[in-house]
């Protein structure tokens, strides 16, 4: 014979195994409870295949897939006091997102998840909460405070930026800006034209070939490990974090190295640099003297007022 | 090598319309500039996004143009166009942002934004026209200066150099490496 | 390259390509965003010799955007103590700076100071991790225009250090820039 406790729980079990999870003793049954909490709610629009799309979610995490339908199809998961899904809008033109007015600081965040057409054009808005974003092929902008951001895919455009969240992008682009004041950024795929500009956090670039690259930090570390196309730009600025450049051996470019309080390691010519502190080290790599005509050499240039700087012949070519 | 001429711009309100204008402007008149720039902010804002490559910098430069042609309406001496005398007032506006880029640090500016390019009304063509606008963007800075400018806007090689300092024969041989690059992107 | 490069394939055929391809380009692109307002918000009397690149006028433009913003998402309130720290730093700044000032150093100055000012004076509260990390990479920045302050003192003219100041300088005017239009309560 079950005693009264056992009976208790058994019933509450069978009385919430509708809402799912397994069947289980009492703390099972609290946790159970729990769901109770959170609100699932799915809205569907029909749009079209290039709609412009503005997503807020300032609270909580979203996360935004592309799919081969030409609709939206949003799904919400609203803890009580995590505010309301608005989702409304035209065929071209969609706002998604929480509206909690007068939300506290703490209130719970609501985690949102929207499918859309691969080529929709998206501009997301967080705040705390991360945002991911995968298989988008049209533009894509998002912002967060300090929810960390993470891209896959290949968007026509792409631009990330945060206050303090990390940026991870895995994706190519023709144009992607990243910003960030204390968040790493980490990428790694190519773009042709590329502008990266952090205060503090740690950059780390992977990148095929670019045509035209800036990327600027104050202190945080920039490590770039990519080619530059014929006739192409790049340039590399920090005010006291160390610059390592990695170039494949086949690069034709003409390099400006300059940092006046730092050290400068050539490791991609076989020759040593002899430079005198502050003067701007100039060389060319992949044959050939650099000057006026050389017109199809990509032009690097490389500022530190008081980093390190070090550049690396990477594999490919001679 | 003659530039192909620019096709008449359709945009361009008929002198006897904007004289009037350009009239009420210079007495303060903020609804006849306005009127000014809804017949000319096309123009413009396809110029500075083209020598730009970044739609978001062109928006921005666009604004500057109309501030400054505002400040300097009374300069305008009615000896051409007013829309030509803007057009050139725009380029000195990018150009003089240029410079100011130059000495801050190369600035590197990212491509154009497709979704500025499709929401501007510009319907895709055949023979690639979107994809010249992409190439044009993506071309290296002098050279893109230079191809636009000749090109697209039809100035002549003296009158680029003496707008922009460079020697007429580096206009030549830039729009001569322009080409040739456009011609490499498109036939890829 | 000089047209000599071209046997084969010579600069009239690639001028030739292009052409119907660049005619058939629009001369005129409307831009995405009507931009009459924050133009007309910058406008003066036209006898007014208002530069256009002072810092009032790249206030103004960023303003207008902000203001578009500020309905419903009003920064809240600093904390006394970090309000105060952002206004006394960026002031002194401006108050500290010597004669002998790279050129346009001093409206990015000036930008800022207004820019810091903006920031305190909206009462509004951001999360306190947001106001560290804000106040944090301000002092990484104002720390960086101060070295390069000191080394084009030494060696004054020098392009390459007058770059390196100017990139801090806009490090710090985006950053004040991004967080004026930082969503309330974040």
């Amino acid at each position: 014979m079950r005693s009264r406790p056992m009976v208790l729980a058994l019933a509450l079990t069978c009385a919430l195994a509708p809402l799912g999870g397994p069947l289980g003793g009492p703390l099972a049954a609290q946790q159970r409870t729990a769901p109770r909490d959170v609100r699932r709610v799915e809205r569907r629009l029909a749009v079209a295949p290039d709609v412009a799309l503005r997503i807020f979610n300032l609270a909580g995490t979203t996360r935004v897939t592309g799919w081969e339908r030409d609709s939206v199809v949003v799904t919400a998961a609203l803890p009580r006091g995590a505010g309301e899904l608005v989702a409304g809008g035209t065929r071209s033109a969609v706002k998604i997102g929480i509206d909690a007015p007068g939300a506290p600081l703490d209130a719970p965040g609501a985690a949102l998840e929207v499918r859309v057409p691969r080529g929709a054009l998206v501009w997301i808005k967080g705040a705390a909460g991360a945002v991911d974003v995968e298989d988008v092929t049209g533009a894509l902008d998002v912002y967060t405070v300090s929810g960390d951001v993470t891209v896959r895919g290949a968007p026509a455009q792409l631009g990330a930026e945060s206050m303090s969240g990390d940026l991870v992008v895995e994706a190519t682009a023709p144009s992607m800006r990243l910003k960030t004041a204390g968040g790493a950024i980490t990428l790694t795929g190519g773009a042709e034209s590329l502008t990266i500009a952090t205060v503090s956090g740690p950059v780390r670039v992977r990148t095929g070939p670019l045509l035209r690259g800036e990327i600027q930090s104050v202190s945080g570390a920039v490590d770039v490990d990519g080619a530059v196309r014929a006739g192409g730009e790049l340039a590399l600025l920090t005010h006291a974090a160390p610059i390592t450049l990695t170039l494949p051996g086949s690069t034709r470019a003409e390099l400006e190295l300059r940092t006046f309080d730092g050290l400068l390691i050539n490791r991609f010519s076989p020759e040593p640099a002899r430079v005198s502190r502050g003067k701007p080290y100039r060389f060319a790599i992949g044959g050939g003297a650099p000057g006026p005509g050389a017109d199809d050499r990509a032009r690097i240039t490389v500022r530190t007022l008081k980093g390190d700087i070090a550049i690396y012949r990477g594999p490919g070519g001679s | 090598m003659t530039a192909t001429a620019p096709a008449p711009d359709p945009d361009a309100p008929d002198a006897g319309a904007s004289a009037d204008l350009v009239r009420r402007a210079r007495a303060g008149d903020h609804g006849a500039f306005a009127a000014l720039y809804r017949a000319t902010v096309g123009r413009v804002y396809a110029l500075c996004l083209r020598l730009e490559g970044d739609a978001a910098r062109a928006e921005e430069l666009t604004q500057d143009v109309f501030v400054r042609a505002w400040e300097r309406l009374a300069t305008f001496r009615g000896d051409s166009a007013f829309a030509t005398w803007l057009h050139r007032l725009a380029v000195n506006v990018v150009l003089g942002d240029r410079r100011a880029a130059w000495r801050r640090e190369r600035r590197v500016r990212p491509t154009h934004d497709a979704l500025v390019l499709e929401g501007a009304g510009v319907a895709p063509a055949a023979g690639g026209m979107l994809d010249l606008d992409r190439a044009i963007a993506a071309l290296p800075a002098g050279a893109r200066l230079v191809f636009v400018l000749h090109e697209i806007e039809g100035y002549t090689h003296d009158e680029i150099a003496a707008m922009t300092g460079i020697a007429e024969g580096t206009s030549k041989t830039q729009l001569f490496r322009a080409r040739r690059l456009l011609r490499e992107a498109l036939d890829r | 390259m000089t047209h000599d490069d071209h046997t084969h394939d010579g600069p009239a055929d690639d001028a030739a390509a292009l052409a119907p391809l660049v005619a058939a380009l629009p001369r005129s692109l409307e831009p995405p965003h009507d931009l009459w307002p924050a133009i007309a918000d910058r406008l003066g009397p036209p006898a007014a010799a208002a530069t256009t690149r002072g810092a009032s006028a790249f206030l103004a433009r960023r303003w207008s955007t902000a203001a578009a913003l500020a309905a419903g998402l009003a920064l809240a309130a600093l904390s006394s103590g970090a309000t105060a720290w952002l206004l006394r730093r960026s002031e002194g700044a401006v108050a500290a700076a010597p004669a002998g000032l790279a050129p346009g150093e001093a409206a990015y100055q000036r930008t800022a100071a207004e820019l810091a000012r903006v920031l305190a004076a909206r009462r509004g509260e951001l999360a306190p991790a947001t106001a560290a990390t804000l106040a944090r990479n301000l002092a990484i920045i104002d720390q960086a225009i101060a070295e390069s302050r000191a080394a084009l003192a030494h060696d004054p003219g020098n392009d390459d250090l007058v770059a390196l100041l100017y990139a801090s300088y806009e490090q710090k005017v985006a950053l004040l820039r991004q967080a004026i239009d930082l969503p309330r309560k974040s």
